[in-house]
């Protein structure tokens, strides 16, 4: 019981210790020298005032100035950013130039060979009487780069046997279209090495 | 995994971009036939392979082969070679072969070929006397036709027109397709009009003068009995036998204002199908014997009306041009022919019934009364040189024109019978 008590009273006194360290101001046992003068209120002068205002105005001001500075160096920055970025613009719209040439060139050869085969098997297939029937027969055909047709068969039949024995009837009259003969050979490997001829009864 | 889907997606859209080129137009070219002289060792055979030819080539729809160029001269399938007709670039060959049977009677069989397909595409057997060897003929290429183009032959239909070999005769007359066996079925001093056969071939329905008045008849083509339709107008003409035999569609004036009328034939009643005070006239049956076109100038110019029997609606079918007339439905009956006129100038046009352009086919400027064949592939039209009349046709298609042999006289208003059994 004794023990405890004594515990208890020492717990008490070093929460009283620690208080003290954490509220009183010691600064009070060592007093400091005094550097600012008390200056009665009735010395502060309107230039003084004035001079406060001005330096207040003048911060406000130079704030300003180096504001704008910035601005404009931006603006700068922006400029030189857009103007390469159209340097590249010119620089990619001629790129594309290009590709869209390549790309023409192509799709002309691939036209004007399309119109020779159109016109030569239009030569030949004998469209056979149909009384205003409107169907179509479609024929895949698969042609070596000499123009040889190695083989031809019917993907989409018309429903007319007679419509479509037309269409074998006129395939069977040409072992070679010869309107691929010369194209470049990418363009042919893309376009005409298997192809499909599309019949139709109605012009 | 989504973007591994979208892309294959993708992927497999450009490999299926195939190329596809359309062919539409056709050769201006007719399919090549050959006729080859029946074999039998004697004389007839020429003159049966000559008629099938004269029927397959009668509306340029065929270009035949002379004799003097074919290679071989096959009659039967086992000595037919095809690299002697594909060299010719042959499209068809017709073989064949006769057999007498007893003094007049032949068997005669034969075969059609599709030369670049290398097919057999018929094969048949006929058996008829000596003097019928035209008719046998005509059997033999109705069934070639329908081998080679799908569509019914029509050698054996006739036409029936109006002859007028000079003033005040007027002839009803019958005759096979390419003009020939003409026979008069009624002559008469008065006018007569539009004749319309039934679908039996059995009866021909026309207008008559002869009581002073436009009158219908309806003449039994065997036994040649006439009878007249009583009706309270005083003005009947243009009559037509529906497809299903039943009933006569036809005008007649009441109070002066032509109308459609039609005339049962079983009850021998007659009911009214228009009532608009234009002038309405021309009806033509439609194939199922549902509707009519009909001529009527309601609009204020001629125009093509199309009337539904059961109902009595009607509906504008013509829109362009100053002058549409004389319609007649395809047997398909979604397509019809006419008589399309602007300027004073009047072609045979085509229209399908659901569209506003008409096709103009004829060239001839006077062109009138078209008749189109039962198969549809064929019209005939009866147009002028010179004041005189005389009938031409062309393939729908537009490949073959022809003119039918011209006759003594003024040829009007050609009808073509149905197809015959």
């Amino acid at each position: 019981m004794t023990n405890n008590l004594i515990a208890f009273l020492n717990s008490i006194f070093f929460h009283l210790f620690l208080l003290a360290i954490l509220t009183i101001d010691f600064s009070i046992f060592t007093p400091k020298p005094v550097r600012e003068k008390i200056v009665p209120i009735e010395f502060v002068s309107l230039p003084r005032m004035e001079e406060v205002r001005l330096k207040k105005s003048n911060d406000f001001l130079s704030k300003r100035i180096d504001d704008n500075i910035k601005i404009e160096k931006e603006s700068k920055k922006t400029i030189e950013v857009n103007k390469n970025k159209l340097g590249l613009n010119s620089l990619e719209s001629l790129r594309k130039q290009i590709e869209d040439t390549k790309l023409s060139k192509e799709k002309k050869e691939v036209q004007i060979r399309i119109s020779l085969i159109q016109k030569r098997i239009n030569s030949i297939w004998k469209k056979p009487a149909l009384i205003n029937e409107d169907i179509q027969a479609e024929i895949q055909i698969n042609l070596a780069p000499s123009g040889e047709i190695l083989k031809y068969e019917m993907v989409s039949s018309s429903g007319n046997k007679i419509f479509d024995d037309s269409t074998f009837r006129a395939l069977s009259n040409i072992s070679f279209i010869t309107e691929v003969i010369g194209m470049d050979r990418k363009y042919f490997e893309k376009n005409f090495r298997t192809f499909n001829l599309v019949f139709k009864s109605k012009d | 995994m989504k973007f591994l889907i979208i892309c294959l997606i993708f992927l497999s859209a450009t490999i299926e971009a195939k190329l596809k080129i359309e062919i539409s137009q056709g050769s201006k070219d007719l399919a090549k036939i050959a006729i080859v002289p029946f074999s039998d060792g004697k004389k007839t055979n020429i003159a049966l392979s000559d008629l099938i030819e004269k029927n397959l080539t009668l509306f340029g729809e065929f270009k035949a082969t002379p004799k003097n160029e074919m290679l071989s001269f096959p009659s039967s399938e086992d000595n037919f070679f095809y690299r002697d007709w594909n060299i010719l670039k042959i499209d068809y060959a017709v073989i064949g072969n006769l057999e007498e049977k007893n003094n007049s009677e032949f068997y005669i069989e034969y075969f059609v070929f599709n030369v670049p397909l290398k097919k057999l595409i018929l094969r048949g057997d006929i058996t008829g006397d000596i003097n019928e060897l035209s008719q046998i003929s005509k059997v033999i290429s109705n069934r070639t036709y329908k081998a080679i183009t799908g569509l019914e032959g029509i050698f054996n239909t006739k036409l029936a027109y109006i002859l007028n070999p000079q003033k005040e005769i007027y002839k009803i007359c019958v005759s096979d397709i390419d003009g020939s066996n003409e026979q008069i079925l009624f002559e008469s001093t008065a006018p007569l009009m539009s004749p319309s056969w039934s679908s039996d071939n059995k009866k021909l329905a026309y207008v008559s003068f002869e009581k002073g008045y436009p009158e219908i008849y309806m003449q039994d083509l065997f036994s040649g009995k006439r009878e007249s339709i009583k009706t309270l107008g005083l003005s009947n003409s243009a009559p037509v036998w529906s497809p299903d035999n039943k009933k006569l569609a036809f005008v007649m004036s009441m109070s002066g204002n032509p109308d459609i009328y039609i005339y049962d034939l079983r009850n021998k009643k007659i009911s009214r199908h228009t009532t608009h005070y234009g002038i309405d006239t021309e009806p033509s049956w439609s194939p199922n014997s549902k509707k009519l076109l009909f001529t009527s100038n309601r609009s204020g110019s001629p125009q093509i009306y199309e009337l539904t029997v059961s109902s009595n609606r009607i509906k504008r079918i013509t829109l362009d041009g100053d002058y549409n007339a004389r319609a007649s439905y395809f047997p398909n009956g979604k397509d019809i022919v006419l008589v399309h006129g602007n300027n004073g100038i009047f072609h045979i046009g085509t229209k399908k019934i659901r569209s506003r352009f008409i096709n103009t086919i004829s060239k001839t400027t006077l062109d009138e009364s078209p008749t189109i064949s039962p198969n549809g592939n064929i019209i005939i039209y009866a147009t002028k040189n010179n004041s005189q009349g005389y009938l031409a046709g062309l393939t729908l298609d537009g490949k073959s024109k022809f003119t039918l042999p011209t006759k003594f006289g003024s040829v009007r208003e050609p009808a073509w019978s149905p197809l015959m059994n």
